[in-house]
């Protein structure tokens, strides 16, 4: 079924959409949600939460376009907060590792939280990766917004580590250079 | 602190997708690689080697040339002939091969050796055919099955299959004069009109030795200019 028709069937409430979904984005979210999670139960959850989400996003989002993506992006939030509230997953210290790794891109931000829009940066860095390659810009999307690990985007790339690693680094010091320009150095 | 991170939920839905849907490009197989560098670096000696062995044939053309003179090597029944001469060089050829002398350098400056191409008879069955064209730039040889245009300024020669639209070009030697035979004569100066421009230029021969043979080093060119006579020494 096409995502256009699923959505639909959202807006219709007609409990089908449910399926559908789960047919056809079930096992990648709940993919999405292992890489995160580490821990298959915790992935299960959050699949089933992400569903009932979504039934309560849509409407009224319309995600026709971009059902995808819009589920992703929720079963990447229940995710990260699943390993923030359960210390027995822990994870906590990958995430907040990978937080700090991207929060240096804003460098002299020592409280981040309280001087930026999380929403005013995601727009700066959507434009930033308008402007870098392909290979770099999966390799950041995976690592910032899948919260791969290194060596499963080496893997998934088909490149080494140490390139990932290198390739990374230097994304994230041009974001920096970037955003110092857009006005978020502070 | 986790703004940072959450401010990723706002990265265009296309990324999501495109960092989702990415498929690398296959790496080629590392013996594939491996025989596209040998493969390569094949090709580059192959060219190299190539390159080096025409030059140094090329180079080699005139040692030969020059050693004709060392060599105690010695005119063949037909000896050799006038084709061009100016102000600059002239250019002559026997059944060995066609050989460019330059005045001001006073040396062999180009030759090229019937014999690698088995054209090594100009009289005879099949013989080869030698014509220079106006200018003096391009000498013609043939026979029955091979045609070629020697480039005297570069040096060499390839197939001539634009010899015919040239042809009307050819240059023919004019004498006034003493005699017809352009080849090596005796005290009898062969007149060659270049350009409009005449000079006196012959090809005669000195210290013959006793068994009275001539030779290529006995062989020289005498060039007259403003009523003096100059030789020069081809084969020295």
């Amino acid at each position: 079924m096409e995502d256009n028709e699923i959505v639909q069937l959202y807006l219709e409430r007609d409990e089908n959409a449910l399926k559908w979904t789960s047919e056809k984005y079930g096992a990648r979210l709940r993919n999405i949600s292992y890489g995160i999670t580490k821990d298959y139960q915790t992935s299960k959850e959050c699949e089933n939460d992400t569903y009932l989400e979504a039934w309560n996003r849509i409407p009224p989002n319309e995600p026709k376009d971009y059902l995808f993506a819009f589920l992703t992006r929720i079963v990447r939030h229940i995710s990260i907060d699943s390993c923030r509230k359960k210390c027995a997953l822990k994870r906590e210290h990958y995430i907040v590792s990978l937080s700090e790794e991207l929060e240096n891109c804003i460098h002299g931000a020592n409280d981040v939280e309280e001087m930026i829009d999380a929403k005013s940066l995601g727009e700066a860095i959507n434009r930033y990766l308008h402007v870098v390659s392909l290979e770099k810009r999966v390799m950041f999307i995976r690592r910032y917004f899948y919260l791969d690990s290194i060596s499963d985007i080496a893997k998934r790339m088909n490149i080494s580590e140490s390139k990932v690693k290198t390739t990374i680094f230097r994304v994230r010091n041009n974001l920096r250079v970037y955003l110092e320009k857009e006005g978020f150095a502070l | 602190m986790k703004k940072v991170l959450e401010s990723m939920e706002y990265v265009d839905s296309e990324f999501i997708n495109e960092a989702e849907n990415y498929s690398p490009k296959k790496k080629n197989h590392w013996w594939i690689k491996y025989f596209s560098a040998v493969a390569c670096l094949c090709l580059i000696v192959g060219l190299a080697f190539a390159v080096s062995k025409t030059k140094s044939s090329v180079n080699s053309l005139s040692v030969q040339a020059a050693e004709l003179g060392k060599e105690e090597y010695q005119f063949g029944v037909a000896l050799p002939v006038i084709l061009y001469a100016d102000d600059t060089y002239v250019i002559f050829y026997d059944f060995r091969g066609i050989y460019t002398y330059s005045f001001s350098k006073e040396s062999l400056e180009g030759y090229v050796d019937f014999r690698k191409l088995k054209m090594d008879r100009i009289q005879g069955d099949n013989p080869t055919f030698v014509n220079v064209s106006q200018n003096g730039k391009y000498v013609f040889f043939y026979n029955n099955s091979q045609n070629y245009v020697y480039d005297v300024v570069k040096n060499e020669y390839m197939d001539a299959s634009y010899y015919e639209e040239i042809e009307k070009d050819i240059y023919y030697i004019s004498t006034i004069g003493f005699g017809e035979d352009l080849s090596i004569s005796d005290g009898q100066r062969t007149y060659i009109g270049a350009d409009g421009s005449y000079l006196a230029v012959e090809l005669d021969l000195e210290n013959l030795s006793e068994d009275d043979c001539p030779r290529y080093k006995n062989m020289y060119i005498l060039r007259k200019t403003d009523d003096i006579f100059q030789k020069y020494y081809v084969f020295e």
